[in-house]
């Protein structure tokens, strides 16, 4: 199952806005420099930094508190270089021995970094239902947690309003392939705060009996870049999580017309 | 309204909470008349299961008067008399579509919990934990049941709460578990468990044509009530349980053999002694000795079947003897909505008065009281009624 042609267009730098400003690029390219120097993978970036800074700050309690000088500095370098470590994302250690452990999904593409998400569902309910609710973009805010609002627009655009880690985002985006109770596929203004293209594919399953299969799939250039994306999965902001969920309440919607919950039900104090 | 909360282990209290309220269009609001402590409910009690929150409404066995109807609700009325299935399903996923009630895929609003722990999530329960969906339950006054165009059957005025309130759960459960023999005449059904669950499945097994029903356990008041069904009996504190089955059987064992005990199972042998020993260490979860030693006593070719709740990892399960015999395990929560209506149908008939199981009665404000009794003196008290 290949992506839609209009996938990997985007991601090429000539494909970018004109009106994109040189500013923008030289910063990118600076990134992009001290971006060759990365080894260490995202998550192990954030622990590095959190457990180094740990590390700093008990070693100068130790060389403060119980005057031991030689625990506590060597702790706290210990926490600095690890913090070092986490702040560059470039271990010495991993070059020496040839070794890298960059996260290819984070930091895949040279200019700029997207997040691609991709998803499968099997829903108990035909396909051009399920397409034409989707389709229908203003129902899209109630599986999907994180859009606060979509106003279509004419010629297949819509404005959307999303919550993002650090506030809310807007953009337009633009329906760009539309072929009914098959697939629909996007892609946003590239001067977008969250620049974002992607695809929902509905297929019906082989046997027919195990309902349709929904395929959602994207891909966005997060505001704060890896690090941003790397503390919302340390909050539990998963992009993959979350699609998972919108999906699940998409076919919690379809199949049993509601979305269960247990908000605002009563409960006692103890 | 008054409900009974979860506020930790063996800590049950009775608070003033906010009434429910309709949340979903396929929801109703229901005022209790009467619940019922379950035996599964003691293993919320003893902490045994995970996901619990301080606050959370118990009960999962309720009958009661509609008082609400959200608007996509058509087949009840305002002032209709239903009995709540315990398992919650939408009626429109592939599961419920197979009549796999109890695994449908639409009414646990947080699966994320058990799917990380079983792959995948079986249906949301009422009272019955986090992992469960983490729905207030029916041991108060009012309760909002979700889905309830597919859940909830109306019942006959002529028929006493009394007479119908188990059909939220334990008499289909006690006859699913029957079912799961797939009784053939002349068979011999060894139960292990003579609680509520293990009675319904007595007489059930008898209903479906069991020629012998043996009933295992070692409270004699559970095992008189066993004997008024007309099953035979092992009291295995004073009895071996093999080679007692083995002299009843002239040698070929039980051809199925049903757990009804669970997870807290007690047992006076060196594995049940290792099990408590464990799981008082926190290393293990669940306590099966009384479903090992029913797939000792299973024969060739037998059927396992386990209503007896089970959450976590089982340790030093006898899969040799399994796989050696070529048994066959059925198991799994109630399917309920398959049985309401042909089970009410029995009890109109006459086939069975369920109110046999009920030794005790007690105000919902006497809820502690009532927990302590049935948990601390399993000998005098079996089924616990209360009454908001």
């Amino acid at each position: 199952m290949s992506p839609p042609e209009t996938d990997t267009a985007s991601r090429l730098p000539g494909q970018i806005h004109p009106t994109a400003q040189q500013a923008k690029r030289d910063a990118a390219a600076r990134r992009d420099q001290s971006a060759d120097r990365i080894n260490v993978g995202t998550l192990e970036r954030v622990g590095s930094g959190v457990v180094g800074t740990t590390l700093t700050l008990l070693g100068l309690l130790m060389l403060v508190r119980r005057g031991s000088f030689l625990g506590g500095t060597s702790l706290a370098a210990t926490g600095v270089g690890l913090a070092y470590r986490g702040a560059t994302g470039h271990c010495a250690g991993y070059e020496a021995v040839g070794v890298t452990h960059k996260d290819a999904s984070l930091t895949s593409h040279p200019l700029g970094r997207s997040i691609e998400v991709s998803r499968r569902t099997r829903i108990n309910r035909p396909v051009d239902e399920l397409y034409a609710y989707w389709r229908d973009l203003g129902n899209l805010p109630r599986i999907m947690r994180h859009v606060q609002r979509i106003d279509t627009l004419d010629d297949g655009r819509s404005h959307w309003v999303v919550t993002g880690p650090r506030g809310t985002v807007e953009w337009d985006a633009q329906i760009t392939d539309d072929r009914p109770n098959e697939l629909i596929a996007w892609r946003a203004d590239p001067n977008a705060d969250v620049p974002n293209h992607g695809y929902v594919r509905f297929q019906s399953s082989e046997a027919n009996d195990h309902g349709s299969i929904v395929e959602v799939s994207f891909s966005y250039h997060p505001p704060a870049g890896v690090v941003g994306a790397a503390f919302a999965y340390a909050l539990g902001e998963a992009p993959s999580q979350q699609l998972h969920e919108d999906l699940r309440r998409f076919k919690q919607l379809m199949e049993a017309g509601e979305i269960a919950t247990n908000h605002g039900q009563p409960r006692g104090r103890c | 309204m008054k409900a009974v909360t979860w506020c930790g282990k063996q800590n049950v209290k009775v608070e003033r909470v906010d009434d429910p309220k309709i949340i979903n269009s396929r929801d109703a609001i229901v005022r209790v008349t009467s619940t019922a402590i379950c035996g599964s409910d003691l293993h919320l009690y003893n902490g045994y299961i995970p996901t619990m929150g301080k606050g959370d409404i118990l009960g999962h066995e309720f009958m009661g008067e509609i008082v609400e109807l959200g608007h996509d609700v058509h087949n009840l009325a305002v002032g209709d008399r239903v009995v709540v299935p315990f398992t919650i399903s939408c009626g429109k996923c592939w599961f419920c579509e197979q009549t796999l009630w109890s695994l449908c895929d639409n009414s646990n609003p947080s699966p994320e919990k058990a799917e990380a722990m079983y792959g995948f999530a079986p249906s949301a329960l009422f009272g019955y934990s986090h992992l469960f969906g983490g729905y207030a339950g029916g041991q108060a006054e009012y309760v909002r049941v979700p889905f309830a165009d597919t859940g909830p059957i109306k019942v006959p005025d002529d028929l006493s709460d009394e007479q119908v309130l188990f059909l939220s759960d334990i008499f289909p459960t006690g006859y699913q578990a029957a079912e799961q023999c797939n009784i053939h005449k002349g068979d011999v059904v060894a139960i292990w468990g003579a609680g509520p669950v293990g009675q319904f499945a007595i007489r059930s097994a008898f209903m479906l044509g069991a020629a012998r029903v043996i009933a295992i356990d070692h409270y004699v008041s559970r095992l008189s009530m066993a004997e008024q069904a007309g099953a035979e009996t092992i009291d295995f504190s004073d009895e071996y349980v093999f080679d007692r089955i083995m002299d009843m059987t002239a040698g070929r064992g039980a051809d199925a053999v049903i757990d009804a005990v669970g997870l807290e199972s007690h047992g006076i042998t060196p594995d049940a002694l290792y099990d408590r020993l464990k799981a008082a260490a926190y290393a293990a979860t669940d306590r099966p000795h009384a479903l090992r030693q029913a797939i000792h006593c299973c024969r060739k070719g037998g059927t396992v079947s386990i209503p007896g709740v089970y959450g976590g990892l089982l340790d030093k399960f006898p899969l040799g003897a399994a796989f050696g015999k070529g048994l066959t395990f059925r198991m799994g929560q109630t399917h309920m909505h398959r049985y309401l209506q042909p089970l009410l149908d029995r009890i109109r008939n006459g086939d069975i008065d369920p109110t046999f199981v009920i030794t005790h009665r007690f105000k919902l404000g006497e809820a502690p009281k009532a927990y302590d009794l049935f948990n601390e003196n399993k000998t005098e008290c079996i089924k616990v009624i209360l009454k908001p």
